[in-house]
Order: structure tokens, then C-alpha cells, then sequence
């Protein structure tokens, strides 16, 4: 009579097979921990208790930063490794027989499989990169005033890390259960990995915001790929903590903000985001043990482990390319570009695949009616303005009032004027499949993942009598063209004949807590700030010329002002109000002096550098030009600088003004581009006697 | 027993097996007959639950297989694959089966280790394919299942080493009552080594029989006669064929060989003999006699 085990035996023997057999690959999860984190953090110790050159200590961080890349990149390729080999039955057909005829049911070989190769492949990366939590403190404590932030950003990083290796084990599971092959596991867990980071976003980003501008769903769109435990994500947390712009070398306040930035951007992987993250993988593994369970075992060397799990890869490939490309370029080239691109990677797969001439023929079918099928779907979307929605604003009995780009009207006459306005503009440029005008695709985020002000968008709230409010957020896709000049047109002349009331929302300002006020003008490189005692005067000033201002006339927008409310030391709120030409007041508000903090308590000039691009002749520049903060005395430096704007003129130069440290972009106004030729030259010149007086 | 019921399995269309039904008593030596393709590895696979039929029913004692460790717990699949454990030692071996199989013997195990004098500690991904499978079979006897499923049980393996592996199962059959199934296609192998055999074709199970009832149940007599007889002439014999060659007339019959012998000699032929038929002869005739083209069964 035989002996026989219970259920728990044969997970608990299986379970013990796994880890015995994989036991290799926690050897070498542990060792890339080691080189990773572990590390990284000893050799920020070393470089902390020794007194070595900066020379020396920049090349040991390289050094250490190559090291931890590798153990990271090693350490995904490890959980990949073991996921695929813990699955082997389903990709390995040598296996299949011994494995298949095993005392254990399907489940318990499931999850046996998942656990052990989930124990094998990330934990022991995971538990010694947590060793190494208390030689970064050492180190971080020697190095910075604020090393809890520093050791917060890094235990964030250790956590995203985590999530990520997960997330990829979690896919290679599904993959291994979905393929027959190990190279159909390969390749459909590369398009699960591109297609689970790029189509929520940009699904949500196209389908709804740029076709319709409705607002929010950006943001949406952005939030909702913080659900997923993004492996780029994490791939670019991990390289933060690399020697990124001298992370360990700057002044302390640089260093602050980069993590402030970052751990802003964390923000979004808070405590919620855990759960989604938890709730995705969890999903991930069920659909795994559902594909596995429901699949035969004859399966195994074929293509795909299911009949149709190459069409679905196909579809989610296909539908992957489409969305990507449409949502990042013309219409017309997303759609012909992603069947080009498509249809490429078909090709690879059925190539790879080795299915048959007449399995090739079907996919063919396939694909075609696929691509059809998302590409029409796409079409529809953009020829109907998402089916309507796009057109679709509240009446004008609903409205209390419209608020557009620091404008707000209240007066049912101009309401339903903007209204109408807003929507013939919606008519006039809607969507083609040869060109779009309006849409959200541009919007500018900066480090704290908010919104840039000022970037070209057109933002309309329609606020209603019942307290919602129905926002429209449009940039102009293609701002150069004529159609496109036009619509931009068309959107800044859409209060023209309305009045403005302004002065509410800065009355609002007037009662918070602001605590500084940066000014963009002319001349002011890197921006000015103003006096803190001065920032409700101007306020008033502002207020006085806003109501007064002739909406829609042909005022030039000259510079900018942006009142900033820092509660916890950090930039937590920003309004932004232009200054146009005719606000004669405000501009010589913001041009005294001593209204003005003295320039060399905002900036430290003495570590900051211009770099002049020369993309056309035209300025008589050679590519490249330098000027470094210890030139900025020279008098023609200032002048130079002088003609130069952040803001974006109509008729600018074909140079390009790069001032690094604060990552600005500076344009050259085409009427200076006489004079900053001739300075530039006349730099230059002096740059080359000295570089050859060096030499 | 092992018991099938219309069992059927397709693949993508194809039928590899069709409407199978068979018995296997406990403790028999089974052997599976069938050309390339026949459907015996398809069968095996689905007796040993690593495959599910597409219909009909499978069971050991009543039990269903697939899905069912229990059940599974008494039965061991020795396939014709040897690179599955190709990164294991034998000892590794050991311990896995070990593992899996409460009943593993290790006075067993050392016994037929000895006996084949495999290296316990190397890789036997360095072994060669006989010696795969003499470390699979090792393990497998060792276990001493209910149950030993073996697909093409003797190949790669060099004749003494055949001798050797066939003692050991009939011993371990000795002392276990094991139930031993075998796949193979060749008839010498299974003769030497089953009591009841099942021919496979194109998915179709033709017949399943007690190979000794199956021997003595048919026939062949050598005999000489003046005259080359024909069917006609022995109306009281089943006769599946009668063949002529160099003088020499050979009658294949069914029914009791002594009876068919007297009916013969009756003729009056210069010399008559009852002589054996090898399995293969006796699968050739019967097939021929159920309607099948012996050429057909080739391929």
C-alpha cells in the first residue's frame, strides 16, 4: 500500500524542490544587493570619513554608480531569470513530463512556484539592499545639514525598487503562462511591461483630454500611471541616486531641491499609490493562475500558451503603438507611422515565432482586422471629437461665471459671448486627421509634477450656479503653421469686447500668505525677486491696471509675475499674472530698484554659466559659446545678456540661449540681433585670445 | 486498475487519440504497441495526468488522475525525455524522488545503484542517454510506486543493460504487485516483458489482449504437400493466411493448434510442423485479419 502525503506535503515538498533547486539564484540576488545599494552606501561612507581630492572622490561615485547600475540592471535580469525558470513548465517542454506527472495539484505547483522563485529571485536583492539603510545614514549624516531628507529619498528608492522588481516578476509569471516558448515569454512580457507604463497614460491622454481639452484628465492621465510600480520609474529613482548633476557635490540648497523635487514625484507613490501598486500585482498573478489553469500542457513549445494568446498580444501591441504615436504626433503620422511600426514588430514576432505558413497567413488576418479595427476606432474618436464630447459646455443659464487665463466674467452677456466664441472656435478648428490645433498634449509639468504656468495654455472654467466648475485646458498643438497662428489668434482674442474682473482673484492674493514674488522681465536673467514688503502693493497696482486694461488689444506681453505661497519652505502654490506693454504702473513697479531684492542675494551668480547655441549664420556666432560667471563683469557680457528675454518674442533669432543652472531657455528678440552679433563676436574674440594666452 | 472509457484527445484539430477504451488489471506488465505517431506517448501522458483528455474518462482505482496528487502519489512517468534532469546528480535524483514518493527505498536505491554502478555525484547532464535513463529507472523502482509508466522504456540502452533494467522491474513487479506500463514499438522488447499488450493506430486502440491467450491462441504449420492447397481445402480451420514459398506452404490459423495440426496432416502432406510465431508475426496476422493493410501499419 503506498504512503501518501497530504495536500500540505505536496506544496511543502515541491516548495522545498524549488528553493533547493533555485538556491544559486538567491546567491546571486544577494550578491547584486550587495553590489548595489549596500555598495553605493559604503563607498558614500568612505568618501564622507576620508579626506581625499574632489577628484578622486567624483571618480569613486562613477565608479560605485556603474556598479550599482549593473546590480540593479542584474538584479532585474535575475528576477526574469527565475520567474521564467520556476515556470518552466509551461515554456520548457523537456519538463514538462516530469513536472506535469508530479504528486501535486496545479495549484499547489502554482504557487510553489511563485513563492519560491519570488523568495529566490527579488526578496534576498530586496533584505541586503536594506542593509544598507544604515551606511547611507552614516554617510549622509556626514555629508549634509538635512541628511533625514537624504535617507528618506533613499529609503523610497529601495522601496520603488522593491515594487518594481515585483511588478516585473509578477509579469514574467503572466507572460510564462501565456507563452509556450521562453522566446514568446520574452517578447510578451516586453509588450505587457511597454504597454501596461504607456497606455494608461497616454489612453487617457488621448482619448479624452486632447481631443476634448477637458481638464483634469491630464492629470489623470499622469496619476493614473503612478498606479502601476513603474520599472522606469524606479530605473530613474535608482540614477537619481547616482552621481546626478554632482547630487553629492553641490551647494546644499541644489542638492535639497533635486530631492525635494524627487520625493515630490513621490508624492504621487504615497500610501495609495502602495495599495494600487499591491492591488496591480495581485491582479497580475491572478490572471496568471487563471491562464495557467485553464491552459494545456500539449501547449508547451508552441508559440503561445493559449489559442488566442498571441492575438491578444498582438491586439494590446498594436493598440500599444497606435495610442502612442497618435497621442505624441500629428494624427496622420501616429496612424501611418504605428502600422509601419506595427506591422515591423509583427513581422519580428511571426519570424521568431516559427508558427507556419498558414498560422502566419491567419496572424496576418489578424493583425490587418486589428489594426483596422484600433486605427478606425481612433479615427472615430478624432473625427467626432470623442464622439461629441469635445463640444459639449454647459448652457448659459448654468454659468455663474468664466474664468480664462487670469480673466474672469460674470456678466450673462459676456458669458454667453465666450461661449459662443469658445465653441466656434471649437468648430472652426476641430480635429482632422491631417492636422490638430487645439489639444492638451503640451502641457509642461515642472519637478513637483505641477503644471508649468505661462506655457502657451488656454485654460477656461466655466463656473456653474450649482458650484461645479466645467474646465477646458487647450494648447495649440502646431503653433507655426498658418492655421495654427490662427487659432492661437482666435484663442487670445476670445475676451476681446468682454469685461475683465481681475481684481477678485487678486483679492484673494492680497489675503494669503505669500511670501515672495518672482518677477520675469526683460533683462532679468534668471528672474528678479521682489521685496516681501512690497509684494501687496503691487498687488494693488496690478489690480488697478487689470480692471482698467482693454481686453484683446494689441498689447505685447512683456514679462511676468508669480506670487508664491511657501508654507513648508517649499513652493506649495503658484499664481502667475502677465504683464502686458500697457501696464505702464506695474512695469515701473517692477523696475525700481528698490523694490527689488539686491541682485546678489537672489542669485549667486559665481556658479552659474550661459551657453549660446548659433543654429543660423545670421549672428556671425560659431557654435557653443560659453560665457562663464567669472566673465559676467564684463561689460559687454552685460550688454549681451541685456538683449536677451525669457520670454518668448514673436520675431525671435534663430539662437538659442541655454543658462543651465537654472534649466532656462533664453530668446533673442530678432531687432537685437544686430548688436548681440556684435557682442558675441567681440566675447568671443576675447575668449580665444585667452584661451590661446592659456594655452 | 487502470480504466479508460471513450477517451479522446485533439490537437489543434488533429485526433490523437480516438474514442480509447481499455482496462489494465493490477500488477500486469502492460505493454503498448504502436507505430511513430500512434498515439502511444499522447496515451501515456494522460494515464500519468500530465495531459487532460479532451473527453471520455481515465482513472486509477476508481480515482480521477489529472489534478489529483493522490493519485498521482502512486503512479511515476519515466518519459522518453532524459535532458529534465539534466541538472541533477543522481543523488540529487534521489532526494526528489525522495521528496515526492513517501515510499522511496534507499536500500533499494543503493542495491540498483551498485548493480548499475552510476556516479552518484556527477552531473548527469554529462551522462550518456542510456545512463539517463538507467538513473530515471533507478529512481523510479526505488520509489516503488503502484504504478511505473515507461515511454520507450528501453531505448538507448545497450543489451546488458536492457537484461539488467527488465530484472530489476520484474523484481520490483515481484515484490510490489507494480503495475507496470510500457510503450514501446518494439514487439520483441514488449514480448519478452508483458503479459498483456494493446495495439495502438492512428489514434485508435485496435486491440488489447492477454499476450499469452493471444500466442496460443493462434497459430503457424509448415508443411509440404504435391499439390499447393488452397483456404478452400481446410474448410474446418480458421485460417487468417496461407502463403506459399519454395515448396513450402505456411497456414496461419486461429483455434486449437494440435486440432489444426491433425486437420493438416489429414491432407496427406510429406511433412508437416507446427512452428512458434514471434509477436510480431502473431501482430501482423491479427491486424491483417481485423482488415488493416500490414504495409499501412508500417508507417
Amino acid at each position: 500500500m503506498t504512503k501518501t502525503n497530504s495536500t500540505a506535503d505536496h506544496f511543502k515538498n515541491y516548495f522545498i524542490f524549488r528553493l533547493y533547486d533555485g538556491k544559486r539564484i538567491a546567491v546571486i540576488s544577494a550578491i547584486m544587493g550587495l553590489l548595489g545599494f549596500v555598495q553605493h552606501s559604503v563607498v558614500l561612507l568612505v568618501i564622507s570619513c576620508t579626506d581625499m581630492e574632489y577628484i578622486q572622490k567624483e571618480m569613486l561615485i562613477g565608479f560605485s554608480s556603474i556598479l550599482f547600475g549593473v546590480s540593479i540592471l542584474a538584479a532585474s535580469g535575475t528576477t526574469v531569470y527565475i520567474a521564467l525558470s520556476n515556470f518552466e513548465f509551461y515554456i520548457n517542454k523537456h519538463k514538462t513530463d516530469m513536472l506535469g506527472s508530479l504528486p501535486i495539484s496545479h495549484r499547489e505547483r502554482f504557487f510553489a512556484d511563485l513563492l519560491s522563485g519570488y523568495i529566490l529571485g527579488v526578496l534576498p536583492f530586496v533584505l541586503v539592499s536594506v542593509l544598507s539603510v544604515p551606511f547611507f545614514s552614516a554617510a549622509a549624516g556626514r555629508m549634509f545639514s538635512f541628511s533625514n531628507l537624504f535617507i528618506r529619498y533613499f529609503a523610497l528608492v529601495i522601496l520603488t525598487v522593491f515594487f518594481a522588481l515585483t511588478f516585473l516578476y509578477a509579469i514574467s509569471v503572466l507572460s510564462a503562462a501565456i507563452s509556450g516558448r521562453i522566446i514568446g515569454a520574452v517578447a510578451c512580457g516586453a509588450v505587457l511591461i511597454t504597454a501596461l507604463e504607456t497606455v494608461i497614460q497616454h489612453s487617457t491622454a488621448f482619448f479624452i483630454s486632447n481631443i476634448t481639452g477637458l481638464s483634469g484628465y491630464d492629470d489623470l492621465a499622469r496619476n493614473a500611471s503612478h498606479l502601476i510600480p513603474s520599472i522606469s520609474r524606479a530605473w530613474s529613482r535608482v540614477t537619481a541616486l547616482m552621481d546626478r548633476d554632482d547630487l553629492y557635490f553641490r551647494g546644499q540648497g541644489m542638492t535639497e531641491n533635486i530631492l525635494n523635487d524627487d520625493l515630490e514625484f513621490f508624492a504621487a507613490g504615497n500610501i495609495v499609490n502602495i495599495i494600487a501598486w499591491v492591488v496591480v500585482i495581485a491582479v497580475i498573478i491572478c490572471a496568471a493562475f487563471f491562464l495557467s489553469k485553464h491552459r494545456k500542457a500539449e501547449r508547451v513549445g508552441g508559440a503561445f500558451g493559449h489559442k488566442y494568446g498571441y492575438y491578444f498580444i498582438l491586439f494590446i501591441m498594436i493598440y500599444t503603438v497606435v495610442i502612442f504615436q497618435c497621442d505624441s504626433y500629428s494624427y496622420s503620422f501616429g496612424l501611418i507611422s504605428s502600422a509601419i511600426i506595427s506591422a515591423v514588430i509583427f513581422l519580428v514576432f511571426e519570424i521568431s515565432m516559427r508558427r507556419g505558413w498558414k498560422n502566419f497567413f491567419v496572424g496576418t488576418g489578424v493583425f490587418a482586422a486589428s489594426l483596422a479595427v484600433i486605427a478606425g476606432t481612433v479615427i472615430l474618436v478624432i473625427l467626432t471629437g470623442a464622439f461629441g464630447l469635445r463640444n459639449k459646455l454647459p448652457e448659459v443659464n448654468e454659468i455663474s461665471a468664466v474664468e480664462y487665463n487670469g480673466y474672469k466674467f460674470t456678466d450673462t452677456d459676456d458669458i454667453s459671448a465666450f461661449r459662443e466664441k469658445h465653441l466656434n472656435i471649437l468648430e472652426t478648428f476641430k480635429p482632422t486627421l491631417g492636422e490638430r490645433y487645439l489639444s492638451t498634449g503640451n502641457q509642461l509639468y515642472d519637478g513637483a509634477g505641477k503644471p508649468v504656468p505661462d506655457n502657451g495654455l488656454y485654460d477656461i472654467k466655466y463656473t456653474l450656479k450649482n458650484g461645479d466648475v466645467v474646465e477646458r485646458v487647450y494648447s495649440v498643438y502646431n503653433q507655426y503653421d498658418s492655421e495654427g497662428k490662427k487659432c492661437r489668434e482666435a484663442m487670445n482674442n476670445i475676451p476681446v469686447g468682454l469685461k475683465s474682473y481681475n481684481d477678485q482673484v487678486l483679492s484673494k492674493l492680497e489675503n494669503s500668505n505669500l511670501d515672495s514674488c518672482n518677477i520675469s522681465f526683460k533683462g532679468y536673467i534668471g528672474g528678479r525677486t521682489l521685496k516681501p514688503e512690497k509684494i501687496t502693493e503691487l498687488i494693488k497696482i496690478l489690480n488697478e491696471e487689470q480692471q482698467g486694461r482693454d481686453v484683446g488689444s494689441s498689447d505685447k506681453k512683456v514679462g511676468s509675475v508669480s506670487f508664491v505661497n511657501s508654507e513648508d519652505g517649499y513652493d506649495k502654490d503658484l499664481i502667475s499674472f502677465s504683464i502686458y506693454e500697457s501696464y505702464t504702473k506695474t512695469i515701473a513697479f517692477i523696475t525700481d530698484k528698490n523694490n527689488l531684492m539686491p541682485q546678489d542675494e537672489t542669485i549667486d551668480y559665481t556658479c552659474y554659466y550661459f551657453t549660446i547655441y548659433n543654429y543660423s549664420s545670421e549672428s556671425g556666432l560659431e557654435f557653443g559659446l560659453t560665457i562663464y560667471s567669472s566673465e559676467l563683469s564684463d561689460p559687454n557680457v552685460i550688454e549681451l545678456l541685456s538683449l536677451l528675454t525669457e520670454e518668448e518674442p514673436e520675431n525671435k533669432a534663430k539662437v538659442e540661449i541655454i543658462c543651465y543652472d537654472f534649466y532656462t531657455k533664453l530668446y533673442l528678440p530678432k531687432e537685437n540681433m544686430k548688436r548681440f552679433g556684435e557682442l558675441a563676436a567681440e566675447i568671443f574674440k576675447t575668449k580665444l585670445e585667452k584661451a590661446n594666452a592659456l594655452a | 486498475m487502470i480504466k479508460l472509457e471513450n477517451v479522446t484527445k485533439k490537437f489543434d484539430g488533429f485526433v490523437a487519440l480516438d474514442n480509447v477504451s481499455f482496462e489494465i488489471q493490477k500488477g500486469s506488465a502492460y505493454g503498448l504497441l504502436g507505430s511513430n505517431g500512434a498515439g502511444k506517448s499522447t496515451m501515456l501522458r494522460i494515464l500519468t495526468g500530465v495531459y487532460k483528455a479532451d473527453g471520455g474518462t481515465v482513472s486509477i482505482e476508481g480515482a480521477s488522475i489529472y489534478d489529483n496528487a493522490s493519485t498521482k502519489q502512486k503512479l511515476i512517468f519515466i518519459s522518453d525525455e532524459t535532458a529534465q534532469y539534466s541538472n541533477m546528480t543522481l543523488n540529487q535524483m534521489r532526494k526528489f524522488y525522495k521528496m515526492f514518493y513517501p515510499n522511496f527505498s534507499d536500500d533499494i536505491f543503493s542495491r540498483l545503484h551498485a548493480l548499475l554502478g552510476l556516479p552518484l555525484n556527477k552531473k548527469t547532464s554529462a551522462f550518456s542517454k542510456g545512463m539517463k535513463r538507467q538513473a530515471a529507472v533507478i529512481c523510479a523502482i526505488a520509489s516503488r510506486p503502484e504504478y511505473l509508466f515507461l515511454d520507450e522504456a528501453f531505448d538507448g540502452l545497450d543489451p546488458s543493460m536492457r537484461i539488467a533494467v527488465k530484472k530489476m522491474m520484474v523484481e520490483a513487479m515481484a515484490d510490489s504487485e507494480m503495475t507496470v506500463v510500457i510503450s514501446s514499438h518494439n514487439l520483441k522488447e514488449i514480448e519478452e516483458f508483458c503479459d498483456t499488450v494493446g495495439m495502438l493506430h492512428h489514434g485508435k486502440m485496435i486491440f488489447t489482449r492477454d499476450l499469452y491467450e493471444l500466442k496460443g491462441n493462434i497459430h503457424k504449420i509448415q508443411a509440404s504437400f504435391e499439390k499447393e492447397p488452397v483456404k478452400e481445402d481446410f474448410p474446418e480451420l480458421d485460417i487468417l493466411l496461407i502463403e506459399h514459398n519454395s515448396g513450402l506452404t505456411y497456414i496461419i490459423a486461429q483455434g486449437d493448434a494440435e486440432k489444426s495440426l491433425e486437420a493438416v496432416k489429414a491432407k496427406g502432406p510429406s511433412f508437416c510442423d507446427l512452428i512458434p510465431l514471434s509477436l510480431e508475426e502473431i501482430f501482423i496476422y491479427e491486424m491483417e485479419a481485423l482488415g488493416y493493410d500490414k504495409n499501412q501499419l508500417d508507417s
